[in-house]
């Protein structure tokens, strides 16, 4: 049940009438049951993961909080959380990797003359497993840590991971900020509800207009039997740069204007990432959830900044290996988290230097300044977006060449791109210089102005839509 | 509270503006029609007292209607001519620009042209037209645009419903038309399920058979008016010095419904609901008979693509409207049967020669 499909458009007004009419603790089981039916609707057989792996960590959950109130040292819970880990990434490499090292083993056993047949599996990725693993994870390091107390309710930490809006693309929301949500009674304001639909009205418009128009020249730019040339490759990156934004961010935006309306707060996932002057500005803006998770949970696990430069910058690239790793089960992607963990890197050492170059005179040298910092640096995400998107090393090989090859310049193309990315380059413009984000309850601008964005958007989004697509990231 | 009640009220007169505003705007934007005035099926129309033909220049959406209200590009002095009567499956429906059928075959029949010849289909199919009205305009569309060949793909099922020539005054259009209601009405069935459109349509038909008669196939008389018609037709064609050639009707059944594709059926039998819901194959079968026998009696080409073409609703859109697959589909089928004619009419400067029932497709 995709959120721009027919079906969760009647699902959400049914589900909300009757969440309104319940006392707290029945909120609590229906919105369990609400998300059974929802995740269940791609397939029953996906709660199973889902269910082997929440029980197994409310279980050992549990008994790191016996043991901290016992007085126990912390080596000794290190079972439990060692069970809990390795339960959840077992799944996570089962259902997600074991195919794709199967293959590589295979591959790799091929270099060496043996052509040996390995098994694969012929199994279905459950949706959102990336996610809810690693929000199930976070629940049980923070216990371990100390920093939370496991739940005594079963149902209620149930919730936190099957919750329906945050469950198959986040946020992925962490238990010391969901789990009191849970547990003591949400209200329902006025505000939450306008707010909650403004949310969701920018988060169709995004997905719906900008995004699935968007994915239809994209996939042309990027279709691998394509000769390249520059154009149409720079062209490919920045509309799929727009479209990944839109579709993901979009998806956010629904997730969270759907909790609102049931007096639930996610966190924020991206704030204008295409306004980043850096790369640590960029993963400050970009996935937020995820970000934020490697950098609490495997970042600073692994030592962090501590330990001298060297340790520093293996961190760094480890962690954003894993996390494009996290992204797919290919190696486009463990390019792009090396990409961008060597960019991040690199951006240390130059930090000083560029500081100095571009700390222009006056404001508008600043304003200038900045500017120019953004755009270069757009063009650095664009290219991890290449990486990110092409089909093969051989495509990136081919569209990175295409760069200092032949330019054919198309302007209608960029006519076309415009036009879908304009909406949301004005939107993101008022919400930079504003300096606020749901710029749709902008209590300055009149009703009667509203309504009309109101209606103007719900125009394209009805019939100027593009053809219905998945989530992009549904399948991570 | 009269304030409140104002201002609610203006609200909804500005979301409804806006709406309205942004369908002009898209419309400028998509197709270059002006923001002012209609935009709809009537910028394609024009009348006659023969009735409703297309409008020269006429441009909406997806069809463009050129200076004699044909569909496709202007004639071209230097080309071979190649006329298309039929009726809108012939103008085009669910194609995109450019597949509808007569366009498909001029390309295919150009790719084996003989060099420094070539064709040019011409389109004169409007949605709409019965072949009885075809026939009243053809002497006029023959002698303007002087084919070599006309191909006959007349609409059967309009002879369920045979009406005389037009006489009445042209439908006035209002001055104002909403474009966001067409789309609102679009947007509403696609997005009810087909079982609640289904049972509509099904309901509309029992009304309307309320007050017609059932038949069990295309009355005699009518399949009798056809046979007349396509004489005639033929005669007017040999006459103007060109061949005629006719082309069976084909649909996206064949000789079987699947009880899943039953609801096209029910679709299609609200425009006739004269007709009973499984006599329309039979009606089918009973026209392409009298094509195939008047194209024996009068000995021309018959092509016969109510067998040759494929069925299914990857070639079909509904019950006779091609899709590009099925334009695709169908253009191959005519030009594989049209080409070696056409070959030998280039090499002996005459297509009367070739132009026999029993000339031999090119097998490819």
């Amino acid at each position: 049940m995709l959120f721009n499909s027919l079906e969760f458009l009647i699902f959400l007004p049914v589900v909300l009438a009757i969440y309104y009419l319940l006392p707290h603790k029945a909120q609590n089981r229906f919105l369990l049951i609400a998300s059974c039916v929802f995740y269940g609707s791609w397939d029953w057989r996906f709660l199973f993961p889902l269910l082997t792996s929440t029980s197994i960590d409310y279980y050992c959950a549990k008994r790191m909080e016996q043991q901290i109130l016992a007085g126990e040292p912390k080596e000794d819970r290190k079972k439990w959380l060692t069970l809990s880990v390795v339960t959840n990434l077992a799944l996570l490499g089962f259902f997600k990797y074991f195919n794709f090292f199967a293959d590589n083993l295979h591959h790799l056993l091929q270099i060496f003359g043996l052509d040996v047949s390995v098994w694969t599996l012929r199994v279905i990725l459950p949706i959102g497993i990336s996610f809810y693993t690693f929000q199930a994870l976070s629940y049980t390091i923070d216990v371990y840590r100390g920093e939370i107390h496991a739940t005594d309710s079963f149902f209620d930490f149930l919730l936190c991971v099957l919750y329906f809006p945050h469950l198959v693309a986040g946020p992925i929301q962490r238990a010391n900020s969901l789990l009191p949500q849970v547990t003591y009674p949400r209200s329902v304001t006025w505000e939450k509800i306008v707010n909650g639909l403004h949310l969701i009205f920018w988060g169709f418009f995004k997905k719906v207009f900008i995004a699935d128009n968007l994915s239809t020249i994209v996939s042309q730019l990027f279709d691998p039997h394509r000769p390249p040339d520059g154009w149409h490759t720079l062209m490919g990156v920045y509309a799929f740069a727009v479209q990944i934004y839109c579709d993901f961010s979009g998806y956010t935006d629904i997730a969270r204007g759907v909790a609102r309306l049931m007096g639930f707060e996610f966190m924020l996932n991206f704030n204008l990432p295409y306004f980043a002057a850096n790369p640590a500005d960029f993963w400050r803006r970009w996935h937020i959830s995820l970000s934020t998770w490697l950098r609490d949970y495997l970042y600073i696990s692994l030592g962090g900044n501590r330990g001298g430069e060297a340790k520093t910058n293996r961190n760094l690239l480890f962690t954003m290996v894993i996390g494009g790793f996290w992204h797919g089960a290919a190696w486009n992607f463990i390019l792009w988290g090396f990409y961008h963990g060597a960019l991040l890197i690199v951006h240390r050492y130059l930090k000083p230097f560029l500081d100095k170059v571009f700390a222009w005179p006056g404001r508008i040298g600043q304003a200038l300044s900045f500017a120019f910092v953004v755009v270069v640096f757009f063009h650095f995400t664009c290219y991890g977006w290449l990486l990110f998107r092409a089909a093969s090393f051989a495509q990136i090989a081919s569209m990175t060449a295409s760069f200092f090859g032949p330019w054919r310049v198309d302007w209608s193309l960029a006519r076309q791109i415009a036009l879908f990315s304009s909406p949301l380059a004005v939107v993101q413009l008022i919400q930079f210089a504003s300096g606020k984000l749901e710029f749709l309850s902008f209590r300055w601008i009149p009703a009667e102005a509203r309504v009309a964005v109101y209606a103007a958007m719900s125009y394209f989004v009805l019939f100027r839509g593009g053809a219905p697509q998945s989530f992009i990231y549904f399948q991570f | 509270m009269l304030k409140k009640v104002f201002r609610a009220a203006l609200c909804c007169v500005i979301a409804v503006v806006t709406l309205e505003c942004c369908a002009r705007l898209d419309d400028w934007i998509s197709y270059g029609a002006s923001p002012f005035g209609l935009y709809d099926h009537s910028l394609l129309e024009a009348f006659d007292q023969m009735g409703q033909h297309g409008r020269p220049h006429g441009r909406y959406l997806k069809w463009h209607l050129n200076s004699l209200g044909f569909r496709g590009p202007e004639l071209d002095p230097s080309a071979t001519r190649i006329l298309c009567v039929g009726s809108s499956e012939t103008f085009g429906q669910y194609e995109s620009e450019g597949h509808e059928w007569p366009r498909e075959l001029e390309r295919v029949l150009n790719q084996h042209a003989p060099a420094g010849s070539h064709y040019q289909l011409v389109n004169s199919g409007f949605s709409g037209e019965t072949f009885p009205t075809s026939l009243l305009r053809l002497p006029a569309r023959l002698q303007t645009i002087k084919p070599k060949i006309v191909l006959l793909y007349p609409s059967l099922a309009h002879y369920l419903s045979p009406s005389a020539p037009f006489s009445g005054p042209a439908p006035v259009q209002p001055k104002f038309r909403w474009r966001m209601q067409g789309r609102i009405e679009n947007s509403l069935k696609t997005a009810m399920p087909m079982w609640l459109q289904t049972w509509l349509r099904q309901r509309d038909i029992n009304t309307a058979q309320g007050t017609t008669p059932q038949w069990d196939n295309m009355p005699l008389e009518y399949q009798q008016a056809f046979c007349s018609d396509l004489e005639k037709a033929i005669q007017l064609i040999r006459q103007s010095g060109a061949e005629p050639v006719l082309i069976t009707h084909a649909n996206r059944f064949k000789d079987h419904v699947a009880p899943s594709e039953r609801f096209m059926l029910v679709s299609w039998q609200r425009f006739y609901p004269m007709l009973r819901e499984d006599a329309f194959l039979k009606m089918e079968a009973s026209m392409n008979g009298v094509m195939r026998q008047v194209a024996q009696q009068q000995g021309i080409l018959l092509i016969d693509a109510a067998q040759a073409m494929p069925s299914g609703p990857a070639y079909f859109g509904d019950f006779v409207h091609f899709t590009d697959k099925g334009s695709a589909a169908f253009s191959q089928i005519v030009a594989d049967k049209l080409t070696p004619l056409l070959y030998s009419s280039s090499a002996s400067g005459s297509a009367s020669n070739s132009l026999k029932p029993d000339a031999k497709p090119n097998q490819k």
